[in-house]
């Protein structure tokens, strides 16, 4: 446990639970993996799937290298089936919320710039591209939520600042940040301080990367768990100084390793998955848990983690990407 | 071969002055055609070893872009590279090398790599791209290499046959056409004095 969290008892997600339950039987475990990865071509990763969830989108694909759209397809069915299981649909609208944010960043560049991006509008926020296509092209941005309004107003006033698209990215990326952080629902608010932390972390070790450390304040995202003044403070003192400060806190582990590992091999990957492992883990808090959203919230994140496993591993198998190499990058 | 030219003193002299220009730049062409051999054989190595490191680093910035969008939703990587606040460009002037232009390249990086939201994208991207710039630093270096080497290697091939024409076409056909005009113009003396010799001796019975 990471941090202690008073899960919701609700009989109304009775029927809910016993279906996740019987799924997360079906998620991909360990051995799968192992096998995924060691796989000699991507024909023989997929055919690793034929007993899985994924077995169904199989035959609709001609070569390997079209593995996305059945992660696409995947994913429209675990939002599906989220939507019908879910009781409460404002806990679903909080989960497709940071997709809303990333529609919302594509449309302003798109208005700033004069140009067509719908391409890069994900269907998987809660405004439909097109809706949200059309808020943009009729300047109504009163239909949009108040979170997102203001959204809006802090990416145009931080483009305009220094016109600089990364200023735009990462106010609005602060604005979902704010919102996601203070969502009523704990489990899920948890989720996303946990995820604001290690999102500064690892955009501390980046910026260290390239000796820009005093960048830090322009990027930070607010919300997570670290009192924000000791962050920065012990950010502008040094590497040394901030590695002392994280081991205070349970994400010890992952800065350590993935920092010692960052220095030994010039690469993120341990990281990364470490950073995942510890989500992952926060997320399991929901395993003993009787009844309650949270297990469904949980269901989502393990889902949205094997999404971006196979999509490593498929893409890994298809570019002779070596196995020691991706068994690294996988969370599990 | 003898030159079609007319057997005459005048004309011996100019062959013998045309045969010594010759043979001076046969010399300085051949020396020139050995520094030329020296500077590629040096420019070679240059380009063996940087080629090599080039492939080896482009294979490494790919990996790593490869592993970022893998970690990265497809939209989430577009987003990331649409707008670059980085700019590459390249200034190019000329160097002298054995009397041959030879571009010299500049390269300027402007700007920031690094100009995406932190929160959707990988750390893998900043390093792919960060190696992608270094690649493409040396890339314009390899580029520059391998066009000097081109154009020595051209100048190298005009010295040869330029060599080659004196050493073995030019330079014998002056010297036999000068071998030519001095036995023509021997033959013509010892001509004139034979004839000199029998006027001598029909005068001298007349008298």
């Amino acid at each position: 446990m990471i941090y202690p969290e008073r899960l919701i008892e609700d009989e109304r997600y009775a029927y809910a639970m016993g279906v996740i339950r019987s799924l997360e039987q079906r998620l991909l475990d360990r051995s799968r993996w192992e096998r995924l990865i060691e796989a000699e071509t991507p024909d023989d990763a997929l055919r690793t799937l034929a007993d899985s969830d994924y077995s169904a989108y199989l035959p609709e694909l001609s070569s390997p290298h079209e593995y996305e759209r059945m992660l696409v397809r995947e994913r429209e069915r675990v939002h599906g089936l989220l939507e019908r299981l879910m009781v409460d649909p404002e806990y679903l609208v909080y989960l497709r919320t940071p997709f809303d944010y990333h529609n919302l960043r594509i449309m302003l560049k798109a208005k700033i710039k004069e140009m067509n991006l719908s391409h890069l509008l994900t269907p998987f926020g809660n405004i439909p591209p097109a809706e949200m296509e059309r808020i943009f092209q009729d300047e109504r941005y009163d239909k949009l939520p108040s979170h997102l309004q203001v959204a809006v107003e802090r990416g145009v006033v931080a483009y305009y600042e220094k016109y600089r698209m990364d200023m735009l990215d990462h106010a609005v990326d602060r604005c979902m940040f704010e919102y996601l952080t203070s969502l009523e629902f704990p489990f899920m608010r948890n989720y996303w301080r946990c995820v604001a932390d290690l999102v500064n972390i690892r955009t501390v070790l980046r910026l260290d990367v390239r000796d820009e450390r005093e960048k830090m304040r322009w990027v930070y995202m607010p919300g997570g768990f670290l009192p924000e003044k000791e962050f920065m403070a012990a950010c502008d003192a040094g590497m040394d100084s901030f590695l002392h400060f994280i081991s205070r806190f349970p994400y010890r582990e992952v800065v350590e390793d993935g920092y010692s590992y960052l220095k030994r091999e010039n690469s993120f990957l341990r990281f990364e998955r470490l950073m995942e492992e510890f989500l992952l883990r926060y997320l399991s808090i929901t395993r003993y848990h009787y009844m309650g959203p949270e297990v469904l919230v949980s269901y989502w994140g393990k889902k949205e983690q094997e999404i971006k496993n196979l999509r490593i591993v498929l893409s890994g198998k298809i570019n002779r990407v070596p196995q020691e190499v991706i068994r690294e990058r996988i969370a599990v | 071969m003898v030159l079609p030219v007319s057997a005459t003193r005048m004309e011996l002299l100019n062959l013998k002055k045309r045969l010594a220009l010759a043979r001076r730049g046969h010399k300085l062409l051949k020396e020139k055609q050995d520094e030329l051999m020296r500077v590629i054989q040096e420019l070679l190595k240059k380009v063996r070893t940087l080629r090599r490191e080039v492939e080896r680093e482009f294979t490494q910035a790919i990996q790593r872009f490869l592993f970022a969008r893998a970690s990265m939703e497809d939209f989430a990587v577009e987003d990331a590279l649409l707008f670059p606040a980085c700019s590459f460009t390249i200034d190019f002037r000329k160097k002298m090398v054995m009397n041959v232009r030879i571009p010299v390249f500049e390269k300027h990086f402007e700007g920031e790599l690094v100009t995406y939201s932190f929160y959707w994208t990988s750390p893998e991207l900043d390093l792919a791209l960060e190696r992608l710039e270094k690649m493409v630093e040396r890339l314009v270096e390899l580029a520059e290499y391998e066009k000097a080497l081109q154009l020595l290697a051209d100048e190298m091939e005009k010295t040869r046959r330029r060599v080659n024409a004196l050493e073995y076409i030019l330079i014998p056909n002056l010297e036999d056409t000068v071998k030519y005009i001095q036995m023509k113009l021997s033959e013509m003396e010892r001509g004139n004095i034979t004839r000199l010799m029998r006027i001598k001796d029909v005068i001298r019975k007349e008298g």
